[in-house]
């Protein structure tokens, strides 16, 4: 073993190399190495939801289908890449699961880098969030389904929400200028601008609520009409990768800050002012001899539930109290299928100026299994259980079981 | 009986078959500098996978080149070289 490696692997290896490409389909194109990569994936799900009939629909999930086309080059002694992705969904988008339905679509990545490893790296275009993007890469269902099946194959949504809003907020795709430093022995940072986005409340995502929400008491919260003004949103990220003997680990912690401008009463359109919406995070992930364990907790002002700036603002434009998280434990089997369990809760507090609003909490059991069937086929079967407890209502719960598979290349 | 027992096998083989997991494998990109290239995207690998599969082909340890992420289909790639 004087050279280093072992040569049964190494045997394996080249006769990998020599079969078959092993992460999409890479061309030369003069100055450029060109990657073909993407995502295929279907789901049978079956759900039912506390008080409502059971729901059958089969399409994708938490991942839409993704058909990215990527470059690489070194010019000028900077390495230079770009990624552009469409992500087709696999539902009609009738929203009424009617027939003719075309599908809807995503387009979530197109960005360019330049850097090097002396000096880190400069991202500019749209890509995946800075602050909680650790919550969703670690989170088992991100390619599976989750929660989200109830009733989706009649909507115009491209995904599920594997655990979005059950333990963590979502990162979402933003338009950014990002820097990432040089990876120093396992520590890396991310500092970036991102798109500012207006705050929503729960009944009405456009703005003012209608007469009728009014009348029944359904305007509970604040909306905003002019983003972060002058100023875009901030985020950052520092992460640290170990590995000793037998067990590897990767701690994550991450930040967000936006101001929110010309906020405005939903029920009466009255001004509330302007804020600034804060949230922190801070997860880690270790794997020892096929078992994995993650934790992961958040805490913020503003900032809403599910999605960001999401009814983070109450009755009086008044920031409320977010805050959950998550724990999942994970073992390989000998045939190498990856089982899996996970609680998550997500909380929304009411703040004291909150009348109608009092507070909501999601709780979130996921079971998983996930099989690789070859090395670009993964089988996926799950059970979701999602609890939504709003104070002062009927908790709501939605169990959904799903099947299917994923296939990358 | 014949046709339980048919199916029985064909039942039996086809879980056999589906239970036998495929790794995605390490590809050398340098023989010479001992530089390898291994992907544990999906839902059944993750970094740790990577990880185990560099320190099995390394056995004097390894450096880590590249580590590449897309998050937009979990792709996940790990680029090291063997230590002599």
């Amino acid at each position: 073993m004087a050279r280093g490696y072992n040569r049964l692997p190494l045997a394996a290896a080249l006769l990998a190399a020599a079969s078959s490409a092993n992460a999409g389909i890479s061309i030369p194109a003069g100055d450029w190495t060109l990657d073909i990569g993407g995502v295929v994936n279907a789901f049978y799900t079956s759900t039912k939801t506390s008080g409502s009939p059971a729901s059958s629909n089969i399409g994708t999930g938490l991942l839409p289908n993704v058909l990215a086309v990527s470059g690489t080059t070194r010019q000028n002694d900077l390495d230079v890449t770009f990624v552009i992705a469409i992500d087709p969904g696999g539902y009609t988008n009738t929203g009424l699961g009617t027939a003719l339905g075309q599908g809807a679509q995503e387009n979530r990545q197109a960005f360019f880098t330049f850097g090097d490893k002396s000096w880190g790296t400069v991202k500019i275009g749209k890509d995946l969030g800075v602050f909680a993007s650790d919550a969703i890469l670690n989170d088992m269902t991100l390619l599976g389904v989750g929660d989200g099946g109830k009733g989706i194959g009649g909507s115009n949504a491209t995904t599920t929400l594997g655990g979005i809003g059950g333990g963590y907020i979502y990162a979402d795709w933003k338009e950014q200028i990002a820097y990432t430093t040089p990876n120093m022995n396992g520590f890396s940072a991310t500092v970036a601008v991102t798109q500012a986005y207006n705050a929503v409340s729960f009944t009405n995502w456009n703005g003012a609520a209608s007469a009728a929400a009014v009348a029944l008491g359904q305007a509970t919260g604040s909306y905003s009409a002019s983003t972060g003004g002058s100023e875009p949103a901030f985020e950052g990220k520092i992460s640290y990768d170990f590995a000793a003997d037998a067990a590897k680990g990767h701690v994550w912690a991450s930040g967000y800050s936006q101001k929110i401008q010309n906020i405005l009463v939903q029920a009466t359109t009255a001004s509330a002012g302007s804020t600034t919406a804060n949230v922190a995070d801070i997860g880690a992930t270790v794997n020892v001899a096929g078992f994995g364990l993650t934790g992961y907790y958040y805490n913020g002002q503003g900032v809403g539930i599910v999605s960001m700036l999401n009814s983070g603002l109450s009755q009086t434009g008044k920031k409320r109290d977010s805050d959950g998280g998550y724990v999942q434990a994970t073992y390989v089997l000998p045939t190498a299928t990856k089982i899996g369990v996970a609680y998550g809760e997500s909380k929304l507090d009411a703040d004291s100026t909150d009348v109608t609003f009092k507070g909501t909490k999601n709780e979130r059991v996921t079971v998983g299994a996930y099989h690789p069937l070859t090395k670009h086929v993964n089988l996926v079967a799950e059970y979701n259980s999602e609890k939504t407890q709003a104070t002062g209502s009927p908790e709501t719960t939605t169990n959904t079981v799903s099947l299917g598979g994923i296939l990358f290349f | 009986m014949k046709l339980l027992m048919t199916a029985l096998v064909l039942v039996l083989s086809g879980c056999a078959q589906l239970m036998n997991g495929q790794s995605q494998p390490v590809i050398v990109k340098d023989a010479n500098l001992h530089i390898m290239y291994t992907t544990c995207n999906g839902a059944a690998e993750g970094w740790d996978t990577c990880a185990t599969k560099a320190a099995k082909t390394c056995t004097n340890g390894y450096t880590v080149l590249e580590k590449a992420e897309n998050a937009n289909g979990g792709f996940r790639s790990l680029t090291f070289q063997c230590q002599k």
